[in-house]
């Protein structure tokens, strides 16, 4: 089996007395759209928290393309291929929707000068502008994102994470507020964007129906450890995780 | 251990530190709002309290006691619901509060100054509890500070009890818990923030009652208060009340002592007023409790202008040329004007970069500004030349900047706001008002003719200072449309967006703030040199909160807006001494409304009333760019 592009082995982080993590580990391949399901303080955040480098984990190693990065600083993770977008909004509120996702670009090229040569500057504006354009937000690209409605920003943010060319993108409820028709060309919008870069992907979402189709894995997550894994209906065949993630629908089937 | 006659003046003072911290906690706890105005209260109530007690003419006469209920639980209170009713009926973000309470300050100033102007008597405030006194062995203990510990005391306990078991208590704290969660469940932001404006008023009217003996009716050492009492407040996390009394105590003792015992060498006697500074500064950089509660603040405190720090340039300079062909046909004294005008300017633009695009903050930027002046006046009597003198104080004040930018890795919005100040505060004492930096004569910078142009002629200094004002405006302009402008705005929204976008947090905070500190420092140096003497109170911590309060006026997200900013600074006063005969007071009610109205209603400021693009000027400039050559082969 070729290298995964991210690998998370057994992962462990408390946080005084509180487990949040209690050993989970999965891995996402190149080309992988990866779902992560569990209920409320399952600690799906905190795996990308974990995985980003805003927790350090107490145990266990996070790799990214057979590289370890456990404990690198989150800008050099961003730098070396691996991006996350967030629940709450994760933009720069001045700048334009351009500006933003340029901003990600200029970072992971360590960009320091004050001006780039003009030929440096028109190759990365077009590079974001086919970004942008991609997922549909080219008639935004010179909006202020305190001006854009806040499902667009949630669409921008997704196309920020792409920016760069990542090798993992991790995605934390990029649907929140959205109806299953909005969504659904968003996740395909994703996945070939996904087909196009060959860069792995990992959804965490609660509209779980929406998971099963897209998804070429799933991984089920509660109290801190991976209840179940694999293909996404055998998954949610699984007894183990009806009882863990919709424990209410199991007790009325017995 | 003291003597008991200074021991009771500790106990008293410490009392009223605690019935400030109180004060301030409850405003910024309940309705969000760091009170800087705090202290302008308390001399107000102290005013207030002269005007019903004292027996000089002009004043009612009223028996103390009765004067000493109705400024405290009367005026005070009504006091507190006006100004919640007319500024605060919102929630307001770190920065906008800073800039309201301040402007607040300065109106109270110069309502002060109007009511009761200093010049015509001297006031002298009778105290509540009478002159008499006791004698204890050799020492004596007077009525006042008796009656200052226990009415104090009894004050504290009643707001502990009003909080701690009253029902209206009970539900401000759910307000301090969760804002958001506490309205869903039925309890009114407004009526709570009104609440606490009033009982926070309550408390700086009694302060300033209780104090006014002691000090005198001092604006300056009653507003000083406020910063006492947060250093009290900090320590004791925000939260707990023994700390506040362990705090309140320390804190009057360590003044006490440096006054009395250990006047710090080569110091004056101000340094008993950095005690409280130098407890903050200990507190903010160690007290875990004090960095939690940056999350209560935090936030980028950019959401609060809402607006995009443009980079646009061409109306900044349209305007620096006007100005500067104002000032060339004026009478020789506008050119002095106008060069103060350029110089502030510089420095407006240094916070356009610190606190408009980047979201940092600080209110220390004069004291850069001194460095570099300090620094060319001794080197200039050196005998070395103008410019290496300045470009060697730039660099000094950079390696400031570089400084203070490692509290501003940990620390963020209100915190590090203080900690700037308190730097500020340091400068002060150890440098500007150090006699071996400044001499009581002052410090001279010479102007000198640089590139053989005499600099010594106000006319061609002008030009000079609008020359390099021109500069910076190009250069921050270019800063804030390139990458540097796409990180720092992308740094505004804070530090985990920012890191997961790829960018090192820290490395373009340093940057930020060196930079910042290099263009004060170079606002300093122009400036010094323009008044030619420089004295230990040129550069006062005051000053820098002015400077952001102009620079937010002005506009603090454009290059523009700093020009404005530095019109309203310098050119306002004599401008106003054309028309008024008296300025100084009315020039504070009208600065003070200002900075309030417009951070209320206008968050781009006056320079975003002015076009952002002037359509002649950009063709211009594209004609001088040239056409945009054709791709070339890739950038290393």
């Amino acid at each position: 089996m070729s290298t995964p592009a991210l690998d998370v082995r057994d992962v462990r982080l408390e946080f005084g007395g509180l487990v949040a993590l209690a050993g989970a580990s999965f891995s996402v391949a190149p080309g992988e759209l990866h779902g992560i399901i569990g209920p409320n303080g399952a600690g799906k955040t905190t795996m990308f928290d974990v995985i980003t480098g805003v927790y350090r984990p107490s145990k266990g190693s996070v790799r990214l393309d057979g590289v370890e990065i456990t404990s690198w600083s989150p800008h050099r993770r961003t730098r070396a291929g691996l991006s996350r977008s967030f629940q709450t909004v994760g933009l720069a509120p001045g700048l334009t929707a351009r500006d933003n996702v340029l901003a990600t670009v200029e970072a992971i090229e360590k960009v320091k000068a004050v001006v780039s040569r003009p030929a440096t500057a028109r190759r990365r504006k077009a590079a974001v502008d086919e970004l942008l354009a991609f997922f549909g937000l080219e008639d935004v690209a010179d909006t202020q994102v305190t001006d854009l409605p806040l499902g667009t920003t949630k669409l921008l943010e997704v196309a920020k994470v792409f920016a760069g060319d990542p090798k993992v993108v991790l995605l934390d409820e990029p649907f929140a507020g959205l109806t299953a028709s909005e969504a659904k060309p968003r996740v395909e919008l994703i996945a070939k964007r996904r087909d196009q870069t060959g860069a792995g992907v990992v959804i965490v979402e609660h509209d779980v129906p929406l998971l099963l189709e897209a998804c070429d894995r799933l991984t089920v997550l509660d109290y801190g450890t991976v209840v179940a894994q694999g293909e996404p209906h055998q998954v949610m065949a699984s007894a183990e995780v009806r009882a863990a993630y919709m424990g209410e629908v199991v007790e009325e089937a017995v | 251990m003291f003597e008991p006659t200074i021991l009771i003046s500790v106990v008293a003072t410490a009392m009223v530190y605690i019935l400030a911290s109180f004060g301030l906690v409850v405003t910024y706890r309940v309705a969000g709002v760091f009170n800087l105005a705090f202290g302008y209260q308390a001399a107000f109530a102290a005013y207030l309290y002269w005007q019903f007690s004292s027996n000089s003419a002009g004043a009612f006469g009223l028996n103390p006691i009765v004067a000493a209920v109705l400024v405290v639980f009367v005026c005070s209170p009504l006091i507190g619901l006006l100004l919640q009713q007319v500024l605060f009926r919102k929630r307001q973000e770190v920065l906008s509060a800073i800039i309201i309470t301040l402007g607040l300050g300065v109106f109270t100033t110069g309502l002060i100054e109007k009511i009761w102007p200093s010049d015509q008597i001297l006031r002298t405030v009778n105290s509540v509890f009478g002159t008499g006194f006791w004698r204890v062995g050799s020492a004596s203990i007077t009525q006042n500070e008796v009656g200052v510990t226990i009415s104090a005391a009894v004050i504290a306990l009643g707001v502990y009890l009003l909080f701690n078991r009253s029902r209206i208590g009970m539900r401000m704290r759910a307000v301090v818990d969760d804002p958001e969660l506490s309205g869903a469940t039925g309890i009114p932001y407004v009526r709570m923030s009104a609440a606490a404006w009033m009982i926070s008023s309550t408390l700086a009217g009694a302060s300033g009652v209780l104090l006014a003996p002691a000090l005198n009716l001092d604006v300056v050492l009653l507003s000083g208060l406020v910063v006492a009492a947060f250093a009290v407040a900090a320590f004791a996390g925000l939260a707990s009340m023994p700390l506040v009394i362990l705090g309140a105590f320390v804190l009057a003792y360590a003044q006490q002592a440096i006054l009395t015992k250990h006047p710090i060498p080569g110091l004056d006697t101000g340094s008993a007023d950095l005690t409280p500074f130098l407890l903050l500064a200990l507190v903010l950089l160690v007290h875990p409790a004090a960095q939690r509660t940056v999350r209560v603040v935090g936030g980028g405190m950019r959401r609060s202008l809402r607006e995009r720090a443009s980079g646009n340039v061409s109306t900044a300079l349209a305007l620096v040329v006007v100005l500067t062909v104002v000032g060339l046909l004026l009478n020789p004294s506008w050119a002095f004007t106008g060069q103060q005008v350029a110089a502030y300017a510089i420095a407006a633009l240094s916070l356009v970069l610190l606190v408009g695009a980047s979201g940092q903050i600080s209110l220390g930027q004069v004291a850069f500004m001194g460095i570099t002046a300090v620094l060319m006046g001794h080197l200039t009597a050196e005998g070395v030349p103008w410019g290496v003198a300045l470009l060697i104080g730039l660099l000094a004040s950079a390696v400031a900047g570089f400084v203070l930018s490692l509290a501003a890795f940990r620390l963020r919005g209100l915190f590090l706001a203080l900690i700037s100040y308190a730097f500020a505060y340091a400068s002060l004492f150890v440098l500007f008002r150090n006699q071996d930096v400044i001499s009581f004569a002052g410090l001279s910078v010479e102007r000198p003719s640089f590139l053989g142009i005499d600099l010594g002629n106000d006319r061609n200094f002008l030009v000079f200072a609008m020359v390099v004002l021109a500069l910076c405006i190009v250069l921050v302009g270019a800063l804030l449309r390139g990458p540097w402008g796409r990180a720092l705005q992308t740094l505004s929204a804070g530090d985990s967006v920012a890191s997961v976008s790829g960018i090192p947090v820290r490395v373009w905070k340093m940057a930020v703030f060196t930079v910042s500190a290099a263009l004060a420092g170079l606002a300093g140096g122009i400036s010094a040199t323009s008044n030619i003497t420089i004295t230990g109170d040129s550069f006062l911590p005051g000053a820098s909160i002015a400077l952001l309060a102009f620079a937010v006026v002005g506009g603090i997200t454009t290059p523009v807006g700093a020009v404005v900013a530095g019109l309203i600074a310098q050119a306002g006063t004599p401008v106003m001494n054309l028309f008024f005969a008296d300025a100084g007071a009315w020039n504070l009610i009208l600065f003070g409304i200002m900075a309030m109205d417009t951070t209320l209603r206008y968050p781009a400021g006056l320079g975003g009333m002015l076009p952002s693009k002037l359509p002649g000027i950009d063709r211009v400039v594209r004609l001088f760019r040239g056409r945009p050559p054709a791709p070339a082969a890739e950038a290393p």
